[in-house]
């Protein structure tokens, strides 16, 4: 800082200048924090023949760092709920108190993805008679859910809730792809089990899950019986593998940091061989369903384990039917017991407990999570750190995934911007965050009240869409590896297992259509569709600089770099003919900003 | 002195790179240019084999009930399979009977609705391949029970076994595909494209160490929506375009991100060109993923002089095989359009007249339980897989067709088969049809020589005098 030097800079007064202000003269530099409720802002190297003052360089304000609360308050928001609307985002920037955002989302209620879907569901069916006829025909089905999610997303505000509940169902998978009923019901009422869970305690998750009728048909276990030796009918492994493979322990004993140990041949040490998923499969015996549909009821059906999936409801609880629950001893996971007597109920809690208090859980479940809001590639120590959290959260209580989420998201290594400097830092913002980050910034909330879409589109150029993913492995394998400088560097990056020469082209396309054909949401056949909010950025497009240091800040968390922000500014001062000069920067600059690296990757 | 007020927009003008700046790109096209030279470049240098050979792999993911699918018919195979199948066997009656020699003096149908794979296989442009599975060295059912073999890795696991069928290496956790290791051999000079061409987007089948996988969709529309149309404010945007994907990025997840886009941008705009100069097929295709998927395929091979490769490889992920449940009513569901799509394929490819030249293989996780848990099948091991191309030794059945019997000498609990004939060999033969050499099979296939060290076809479904 150079004092006693007098700077005269142009200066600008952009906010109110209170009339009777004293007038000190300060030594320093203007923007030097004497005064209040004065927006500074400033060139370097102006001179003007007309006038006498002229500028230089020195502590020209030029622009970084102003809104550096801004950008740490976006960047933030990404992680912790795929982005906020432009609001979210100054109001967070002007505390920057982080633990206070979590604590207010924890409290906030949370949404009832059921109930939207069925709303959903209704509206739309008015909206199709209102365009069809009193009389047509409009069917419940799985979009139903898709456009609850996406409403839920753009007017709900239980932003982080929501976010852990998108984050669990890409680790506990299931899917619109099987053979879950097509309606709404079960994917909707499985992800309200998500979201009452994601701050509850990771046990009780996968207790409600086990229990789900959607789980139970996606996996397998719904009507699962016990052996039949005179039949050769075995109860089914599905689900016992999966619960052990996908959903707690993995594979591979871990280290707590996440570092797989090996035996003296140096090699990867099993967790469970084929004797435990036989075992775990005749613990997962006798589910059959907890209520029938209305259906079901009216055509006089008994409620009782012979009551298949066409008439289960699926939005109850599967009950135990112990006549049909395999009796006996089991020994899990090479040395648990599980005592013959016991009830099916008490053998599942016993199973359940073994799994959760593996010491593998911690280690492997924590990793996803990290990968899923922050980075592909954690330290050890930031997954040790973290997985402490989850066995132990400071109060004796493990799988607290409330601690679990707050130590993810203020630790260090996702808070301190250094990190954002490495080169190996980050990951690929998955579709459909993405889009949620655009839409939720850009989306014209004013004039429209639904937001909804079907995703087909979506999900045939990008290959990914909630809920709706082609395996119980989901779209991307967190150990997923892309050939070149990824692999080479012994790193992982998921999201890229999906970005290939359909998507990469694809997502760019549905980047296209958003900027280009000013809609965000559509659906043909409701004859809907909802615009951006485009007025504040075609004032802006006057002078493309401001445009695009907007787009920067909203969509890139001011990270863009010199070279893509040239490039945009550039193209946009080069159109500057014909008739629609304005909606033309503006469509440009969304398409070039959406579509560049300085946006996909999440640093 | 009082400063001049002047508007927000003004300010704004005074950029630090104040006026038009220029453009960081070269002319629009330039790139796209330039990389067209190079690969027309590289077309001179088509002589490395004289011919043009395809493989188009279909992975039945999931692991497909195939003992339902290749099917005892005869009088004393069925009874040992209508027993232990218990209420997932299909009625003797159902059967289509495949004309064949006798395998182990056995005879064998398909399911009903495979009609035609059956006409296929009878004649003699299918071929079944019985009892194969993921080996790393032969295994009696003493061995495997008192553990005294190495055996796949993360045997009945979908995850570990789907990669061992695309890896052909049951004795890693490899992610890197025999299809890819091929590639990465013969080193295909299109810079834009790759000879890996895939439905189902990435797979470990095509992952060579240095060749990619070109991915496409069936339904054919190609490309950046917008890019190189000349109109309006188009050109400025797509200079932009190409500025943006050409920089070279220090950051690893950026470079990669761009790398493909760019890739992905310029692969499209050539094979669109080139599909467009494919006269359309006479042979109608089915309105379901699998025969649009193979529909593109078969496209592509039309394309292949223009694109200029001799030698490519396809892939196809069709879903949905895991019958747990419900056995029976889904592969009704899919059986017909496996059947559809194969069929249509084989058409097409006549059609183009290059019958001889692809092979088409299937592939699945496992084959199932021979037992019932219910209404459904588990993992198990060894199961059936086709072949299907004019170069195949068709309408007769390989390997070997054990005793379906539960306590037969290769049952092992819950009905799991162990294989009789190895993924190694099977993949072996369509490498070494394909074109690659002795030793190099050897290096692919590491487990190779633990059942078979001749230096002909091991299996014997191609045919070795084209």
């Amino acid at each position: 800082m150079i004092k006693n030097q007098l700077l005269l800079l142009t200066t600008f007064v952009v906010c109110g200048l209170s009339v009777h202000a004293q007038l000190t003269v300060y030594d320093d530099y203007v923007g030097g924090g004497h005064s209040e409720d004065i927006l500074i802002s400033s060139s370097s190297n102006f001179t003007d023949p007309d006038w006498s003052d002229n500028s230089s360089p020195s502590h020209t304000i030029d622009g970084e760092g102003l809104n550096g609360p801004e950008a740490e308050a976006a960047r933030f928001l990404y992680q912790a709920a795929l982005g906020g609307s432009q609001k979210d985002v100054s109001d967070l920037a002007k505390t920057l108190d982080f633990e206070q955002w979590i604590d207010d989302q924890i409290n906030l209620p949370p949404t009832n993805f059921l109930a939207l879907t069925r709303q959903s569901y209704l509206a739309a069916k008015q909206r199709y008679q209102d365009l069809n006829g009193e009389q047509s025909e409009y069917l419940y089905n799985k979009v139903h859910f898709q456009y609850a999610f996406w409403q839920a997303t753009i007017a709900r505000n239980d932003l982080l809730r929501q976010r852990v509940a998108f984050a669990l169902s890409e680790i506990l998978v299931i899917s619109t792809d099987s053979d879950i009923r097509n309606d709404g019901d079960g994917i909707a009422s499985y992800y309200n089990v998500l979201m009452s869970n994601a701050f509850g305690n990771y046990r009780d998750l996968l207790e409600e899950i086990t229990y789900h009728p959607a789980m139970g048909i996606y996996l397998s276990h719904f009507r699962n019986r016990s052996t039949d030796l005179e039949n050769n009918v075995y109860p089914d492994e599905n689900f016992a593998r999966e619960i052990m493979q996908l959903f707690s322990i993995g594979l591979f004993e871990l280290y707590q940091n996440g570092n797989l140990k090996s035996d003296s041949n140096g090699d990867p040490i099993p967790t469970y061989d084929a004797d435990d998923i036989r075992n775990l499969a005749k613990v997962m015996t006798g589910f059959g369903a907890g209520a029938l549909t209305e259906e079901g009821i009216l055509e006089g059906r008994e409620l009782d384990f012979n009551a298949g999936a066409r008439i289960l409801d699926y939005t109850v609880p599967m009950a135990m039917y112990d006549e049909f629950h395999e009796p006996g001893e089991k020994i899990i996971l090479g040395n648990k017991y599980i005592p013959d007597g016991l009830t099916g109920e008490e053998d599942v809690d016993m199973a359940l407990d073994y799994i959760f208090n593996h010491p593998n859980t911690a280690p492997f479940f924590v990793r996803r999570l990290i990968q899923q809001m922050v980075k592909s590639n954690p330290s050890p120590s930031y997954i040790y750190d973290v997985a402490q959290v989850f066995n132990d959260n400071g109060e004796g209580v493990r799988g607290d995934l409330e601690s679990v989420i707050k130590a993810i998201l203020l630790h260090e290594e996702a808070r301190d911007c250094l990190w954002k400097e490495l080169p190996s830092n980050g990951k690929l913002k998955a579709p459909a965050g993405r889009f949620t980050q655009i839409a939720r910034s850009l989306v014209d909330k004013e004039n429209n009240s639904k937001f909804w879409m079907t995703g087909y589109a979506f999900e045939n150029e990008t290959y990914h869409l909630p809920l709706s993913s082609p395996s119980v492995f989901n779209f991307y394998l967190p150990d997923y590896q892309p050939n070149g400088e990824i692999l080479n560097n012994d790193l992982y990056a998921p999201e890229f297992e999906i970005h290939n020469s359909v998507t990469s082209i694809g997502f760019a396309n549905q980047a296209n259509a958003w900027s280009r054909q000013d809609r965000i949401f559509s659906i043909t056949d409701l004859n809907y569709s909802v615009p951006l909010q485009r007025s504040e950025l075609l004032e802006m497009a006057q002078e493309p600089e401001v445009l695009v240091n907007e787009l920067d800040m909203v969509l890139c968390f001011g990270e863009m770099t010199e070279e893509t922000r040239n490039t945009i500014i550039n193209a946009l001062q080069t159109i500057d003919f014909g008739t629609s000069i304005l909606e033309s920067r503006v469509e440009v600059a969304l398409y070039l900003t959406m579509i560049s690296p300085d946006f996909a990757i999440q640093k | 002195m009082s400063p001049k007020r002047k508007s927000v927009q003004s300010r704004r003008t005074f950029l630090k790179n104040s006026g038009c700046a220029a453009l960081a790109s070269t002319t629009l096209f330039s790139s796209l240019i330039n990389m067209k030279a190079l690969a027309s470049a590289s077309l001179d240098k088509k002589d490395e084999f004289g011919n043009y050979k395809a493989l188009v792999c279909i992975l039945l993911s999931g692991g497909a009930d195939s003992h339902n699918m290749l099917i005892p018919k005869g009088a004393s195979e069925y009874n040992e399979y209508l027993t232990t199948r218990s209420n997932l066997a299909i009625p003797q009656s159902q059967v289509l009977p495949l004309n064949h020699a006798p395998l182990n003096g056995k005879q064998f149908g398909v399911h009903p609705d495979m009609p035609q794979i059956k006409n296929l296989f009878d004649s003699g442009k299918l071929a079944w391949i019985s009892n194969v599975g993921t080996l790393i060295e032969p295994i009696t059912k003493a061995e495997y029970l008192s553990n005294s073999v190495s055996t796949p890795l993360g045997l009945f696991s979908h995850s570990d076994q789907i990669k061992h069928w695309q890896t052909g290496r049951p004795g890693e956790r490899s992610s890197h595909g025999w299809g890819g290791r091929i590639a990465d051999l013969i080193l295909s000079q299109n810079d834009n494209l790759s000879m890996n061409v895939s439905l189902s987007g990435n797979n470990f089948f095509q992952n060579g160490e240095t060749s990619s996988v070109f991915s496409i969709k069936p339904t054919g529309d190609f490309g950046l929506n917008g890019y190189g149309i000349d109109n309006n404010y188009n050109t400025i945007r797509d200079e932009a375009i190409n500025s943006i994907l050409e920089r070279d990025y220090a950051d690893i997840y950026k470079k990669t991100y761009t790398n493909t886009m760019k890739k992905s941008l310029e692969g499209n705009l050539e094979m669109e060109e080139a599909l467009n100069e494919v006269a359309p097929f006479s042979t109608q295709f089915s309105d379901h993923d699998l025969s649009t998927q193979l529909k593109m395929i078969a496209k592509v091979i039309g394309a292949r002089d223009t694109l200029g490769f001799e030698r490519q490889t396809f892939f196809v992920n069709f879903t949905g095989w895991d019958h747990h449940d419900e056995i029976l009513e889904s592969q009704q569901e899919k059986l017909p359009m496996l059947d559809a799509a194969l069929a249509e394929f084989m058409s097409a490819l006549e059609e183009l007249g290059v019958s001889d030249d692809v092979t088409t293989f299937t592939i699945s996780d496992f084959g199932r339980t021979l037992t019932s848990n219910g209404d459904g099948s588990d993992h198990a091991w060894g199961g059936n897989a086709m072949v299907m191309g004019g170069s195949v030794n068709g309408g007769a059945i390989y390997g070997d067709a054990p005793s379906l019997e539960l306590d037969s000498e290769l049952m092992l609990p819950r009905g799991v088969l162990i294989p009789t004939t190895s993924s190694s060999e099977y993949f072996a033969e369509l490498a070494k049809w394909f074109g690659v050499s002795q030793s190099d099979i050897h290096e692919i296939f590491p487990d190779l020589s633990n059942f078979y060290t001749g230096t002909g076809y091991p299996v014997g479904f191609m045919n070795q005098n084209p």
